[in-house]
């Protein structure tokens, strides 16, 4: 998956799970999804979903809000989980 | 069946004499009148007890978070409300010395702890339902000045305080989670009272519901937004400092029944009196509250030291604290009475009865449903628990 397709990913699942105010799309890749609306709630739901798009499991130190707040920290999380995966 | 004595050092000693000559003989009072215990507040002042948590070199006592849940307990032990307020004061001022990282901020931690100065928070807001993550109020540009007006649901002696600290959304077309915190002095505010705190328990803090309107000084709004702070540690302090105000109270009551047992005791020695066994069980109950605390304390002690203060895990802990020592409190309060028996129901002075409806209070002074739903959504994601 490029990084291109990871993102685009990551936004469906911000669209579906964020509970966004804003239309993700109006949204740059580092916009804080926080200050668009998300509440901490939602970035759980958009966690789980992430979890469940990449087939992959955030760490216990990664479930932090700085790793959730824009498309790029997401997509520098994943890669970098990515890269750790054997 | 309180500290041991060994226990009883610094801070915790000087809040345990506080505790004992001030709140205690004052404490009837400010629960039969619910009005604040000034009283309490002029003696931790004259301690700099309320500047504890500020680094020594702006002036303060440099206290680590559990030497202020020893000293918060400590008071707990003889008036839950003062102990509250000193709890909610902490809170207030750990954010200010955490967070408080600007010129403005750091020359008002430095007044607070050489004035001594008291801060209230109203970050509840009317129409939220007790939720503080989000504002309805913003603040405006009124007349090219910053101002704010809010309608805050719950604000513990707000009508009391030096400094009002309270959430709003940053800008009028800010969402409502997009929160600022600003710090308003008291000659900057025009406050009203919008209704009256007349509840069963927890009366002396005062916490009416208020309308304020305040010009907001650019140089005592936090550099970081409420959510930010909220889970950088400043909701880990918080729910630590309110839940060593359950533990004490829970170490009061077992004091009560501890020394009717003891009066029984006396009265038929060598026949065990049978309520020794029921409180034999109590102190079990107490033995959780207290080493659900020492837990969390410990938690928060390793993620400070490794500054992983926003550590998912902690917030559950420290969620999981508040629920169980709250629930633990009204369980022994309730016990205890049982233990005293009838004298345990008498009202006045010395009886358990302000200890059993301000019990009652732990578990609604921020419902635990609010963090039991907090923390299912968290364990939905944590991988360890």
């Amino acid at each position: 998956m490029t990084m291109e397709q990871s993102r685009e990913t990551i936004r469906e699942v911000v669209a579906a799970q964020g509970n966004l105010r804003t239309d993700i799309a109006h949204l740059g890749d580092d916009a804080d999804l926080f200050d668009a609306g998300m509440s901490s709630h939602a970035s759980v739901s958009v966690m789980m979903g992430l979890e469940d798009a990449f087939d992959i499991e955030f760490p216990d130190e990664m479930l932090k809000r700085d790793v959730f707040k824009s498309v790029n920290a997401m997509a520098d999380a994943i890669t970098s989980l990515m890269a750790t995966v054997p | 069946m309180t500290f041991r004595v060994e226990e009883r050092q610094g801070l915790t000693e000087a809040a345990w004499e506080i505790g004992a000559n001030v709140s205690a003989p004052a404490a009837d009072d400010v629960d039969a009148n619910a009005r604040f215990p000034e009283e309490t507040r002029a003696a931790l002042a004259q301690a700099k007890i309320l500047s504890a948590l500020i680094p020594a070199e702006l002036g303060g006592g440099g206290a680590s978070l559990s030497d202020v849940s020893g000293a918060i307990r400590a008071l707990a032990f003889h008036c839950a409300s003062s102990a509250l307020m000193l709890a909610m004061h902490s809170n207030e001022v750990g954010q200010l010395v955490q967070f408080g990282d600007t010129p403005g901020l750091r020359a008002l931690a430095g007044e607070v702890a050489e004035k001594q100065l008291l801060i209230a928070n109203a970050n509840s807001e009317v129409g939220l339902g007790g939720d503080a993550t989000r504002s309805n109020c913003a603040v405006e540009e009124i007349e090219g000045v910053p101002s704010l007006n809010k309608h805050a649901l719950a604000c513990s002696y707000g009508q009391h305080a030096d400094l009002l600290s309270a959430t709003a959304r940053r800008r009028p077309d800010a969402e409502p989670n997009d929160q600022l915190v600003a710090l308003m002095r008291r000659e900057s505010l025009v406050i009203e009272e919008a209704g009256e705190w007349n509840t069963m328990g927890l009366r002396g803090t005062c916490s009416a519901p208020l309308r304020f309107s305040a010009k907001i000084d650019p140089a005592l709004v936090y550099p970081v937004d409420f959510a930010y702070m909220g889970e950088h540690g400043m909701m880990a302090r918080w729910l630590i400092m309110l839940s060593s105000v359950w533990v004490g109270l829970a170490e009061a009551a077992v004091d009560q029944a501890h020394r009717h047992v003891r009066k029984a005791a006396r009265r038929s020695v060598g026949t065990l009196p049978p309520s020794a066994t029921r409180l034999a069980e109590l102190q079990s109950k107490l033995l959780q509250s207290r080493g659900a605390l020492a837990v969390a304390l410990d938690a928060y002690a390793r993620a400070a030291a490794e500054d992983h203060l926003d550590d998912t895990a902690l917030l559950v802990t420290v969620r999981g604290l508040k629920v169980a020592t709250s629930k633990l409190l009204v369980d022994i309060a309730s016990e205890a009475m049982s233990i005293v028996g009838i004298m345990g129901f008498q009202r006045g002075s010395g009886s358990l009865e302000r200890i059993v409806r301000d019990a009652h209070g732990s578990v609604l002074m921020v419902s635990n449903d609010r963090y039991l739903q907090a923390n299912a959504v968290a364990l939905t994601v944590l991988k360890r628990i």
